[in-house]
């Protein structure tokens, strides 16, 4: 039994939606950064799913490419994350405020 | 059952200006190894293998290539070999303002100027795209360099925590960027740039294309920094180290508007009157949006972070516009912006004191006659930024409002018009604080690098010479300019 192409999508959507509200109402940025790992793979799964339904192979292809991608997003993001935590011991960004005019 | 694979046959001197930066790169690399070469060769050999790319993309450019390569994921044709030259360009400006910006004996200098190389690769990638494929991962070679770019002095909690900012807020564009590559894929079966333009039949205009489309905007908007996706701009230039802010903000949205033009232009013919209203609200919130709060700004690098939005929503008549004078006014806009604006932050530059730069625009009173050489160049730039005669800024605009008019936009001209007013108050500002204000105490002043002041008198010449003989420019861009 195979189930039809809107159910992936809709639970893709749902998983994109998580993670903007995610993004925009969390304040831990490794939660945030989290959050923004859920996007991509909310946008993996649709890609898979199309993919599938389409009979191509195309899409299942962007997917290798975009887990690459964010596999280096997060060896940056910490690094960053982690040299912020140092110069100010807390990584919320609200509290993350020097620069504003 | 096809068992044979097809490898595709690779042209190499059509992707020579691609690997000729990757080669610098590892040079670079491999010279970074050695404790007795001088660190400063680093950033001669970047400047070296960037003029060599320049020049065979300009090589390419004039014998009129118009080639795919890689299973016609990669286009190498006026357009992106145009665009080229316009990330070049802004690389070898940035890289004569870093140098004398970085200590002599700086150790860190080597990854500096391999992310600057990586990062001018992503943008040459994202121009040449003809699959989104190339265009996203072009994106992310990019955005990835200048993440770590924007919080490179780490010592420097405000380089930090601008990293910080643009890191999260430029992977949350990603991601928005990507699932509405994923949607379209979806509405139209394909990733290919010219591939999506022959699917899209009336019966696949579905909400599903439009939803796609939508985030694409979205993560386009982030990464040019268009209103109201602009509010990591500020916040950035502040932080980030100043030559770093300077190539923040002209190729990679340079590369941003390429990639953006290339697909709305090429994949997106069919539903022009839909993106073509949004674009066209868009340009003027973020002219007005980016000149107003510009006016408000007291220290210089966050006036010019706002110009630098404003200037976004200026290349966005064009593409608002939606034809050929548009797309050419656009690309002449963004390689004349980014010399001025790279000279702009470099004028900043020059003006260092020995505690510091000086980044308060009250700091820059008096400065006009007591230090001549910087007061030219600081005003030459303002004054193209604002657009007046006989810079390059003028040339820029007046076409972009050509274009629009030739569109039918009326009302983006009188906005663009009206906004090109307010401009001039803050840039003026600038300039009048300089020549017509008494210094409040006395600045030490450092000596003027001379790399700098190469590459500013570059810019200078560049910004005058387009200003006074426009056509060096205009007919080049009218022959590559999509249709």
């Amino acid at each position: 039994m195979s189930l039809p192409l809107e159910y992936y999508l809709v639970l893709s959507a749902l998983l994109f939606t998580i993670g903007v509200i995610g993004v925009l109402i969390r304040r831990n940025a490794i939660i945030i950064f989290m959050c923004i790992e859920l996007m991509l793979n909310a946008a993996n799964l649709a890609f898979v799913a199309f993919s599938r339904h389409l009979g191509q192979a195309e899409g299942q292809l962007f997917v290798f490419f975009v887990m690459a991608v964010a596999a280096a997003e997060v060896a940056i993001g910490l690094a960053i994350i982690v040299s912020v935590f140092k110069h100010r011991e807390t990584i919320n960004v609200d509290e993350v405020n020097s620069l504003k005019g | 059952m096809p068992s044979e694979i097809n490898i595709p046959e690779i042209d190499w001197s059509l992707i020579m200006p691609s690997l000729v930066i990757v080669s610098t790169m590892l040079i670079v690399l491999i010279f970074d190894l050695f404790d007795a070469i001088s660190k400063r060769v680093l950033g001669l050999i970047t400047i070296v293998g960037t003029a060599i790319a320049l020049v065979v993309s300009v090589q390419l450019l004039q014998a009129g290539t118009n080639e795919t390569q890689f299973n016609n994921m990669f286009r190498i044709d006026g357009y992106s070999l145009f665009f080229n030259i316009i990330f070049l360009i802004s690389t070898i400006l940035v890289v004569l303002i870093s140098l004398s910006y970085l200590g002599r004996d700086d150790r860190k200098q080597g990854p500096y100027y391999l992310l600057i190389l990586l990062a001018t690769l992503g943008m040459m990638l994202m121009a040449a795209g003809n699959e989104l494929i190339i265009v996203f991962l072009g994106l992310e070679l990019m955005s990835l360099s200048l993440y770590v770019l924007a919080g490179y002095f780490r010592d420097n909690p405000a380089s930090s925590e601008a990293g910080m900012k643009y890191l999260l807020l430029g992977a949350f564009a990603s991601a928005f960027f990507l699932y509405g590559i994923a949607l379209i894929y979806g509405a139209t079966g394909t990733t290919s740039i010219p591939g999506i333009a022959e699917n899209l039949t009336a019966e696949s205009k579905s909400p599903l294309l439009f939803a796609g489309v939508f985030l694409l905007i979205v993560g386009f908007g982030f990464k040019v920094a268009i209103v109201p996706f602009h509010q990591w701009a500020p916040d950035v230039y502040e932080g980030a180290p100043t030559t770093i802010a300077a190539f923040i903000s002209a190729g990679p949205k340079a590369a941003g508007f390429a990639a953006f033009l290339r697909i709305f232009m090429e994949a997106l013919p069919a539903i022009t009157p839909e993106w073509n209203i949004v674009l066209v609200v868009l340009a003027m919130l973020t002219m007005t949006v980016g000149n107003v709060i510009a006016i408000a700004q007291t220290n210089i690098k966050r006036m010019l972070a706002y110009s630098s939005i404003a200037h976004a929503g200026y290349v966005l008549i064009g593409l608002a516009a939606a034809n050929k004078a548009g797309t050419s006014s656009a690309i002449m806009y963004l390689l004349i912006y980014c010399v001025m604006n790279i000279g702009a932050f470099g004028a900043v530059i020059l003006a260092k004191t020995a505690d510091g730069e000086s980044l308060t625009i009250s700091d820059y009173a008096g400065l006009g006659f007591k230090k001549p050489l910087l007061g030219m160049l600081m005003s030459l730039m303002l004054l193209s930024l604002a657009g007046f005669p006989p810079t390059a800024g003028f040339v820029g605009k007046f076409y972009i409002f050509k274009s629009a008019v030739e569109a039918g936009h009326y009302w983006l001209v009188i906005v663009g018009a009206i906004n090109t007013a307010i401009a001039a108050f803050y840039y003026l500002r600038v300039v009048v604080t300089m020549y017509m204000r008494e210094p409040e105490d006395e600045l030490e002043f450092n000596p003027y690098p001379a790399t700098l002041v190469i590459g500013l008198v570059l810019a200078a010449i560049g910004v005058l010479l387009l200003g006074i003989l426009p056509s060096l420019i205009v007919d080049p861009v009218n022959a590559i300019a999509l249709n």
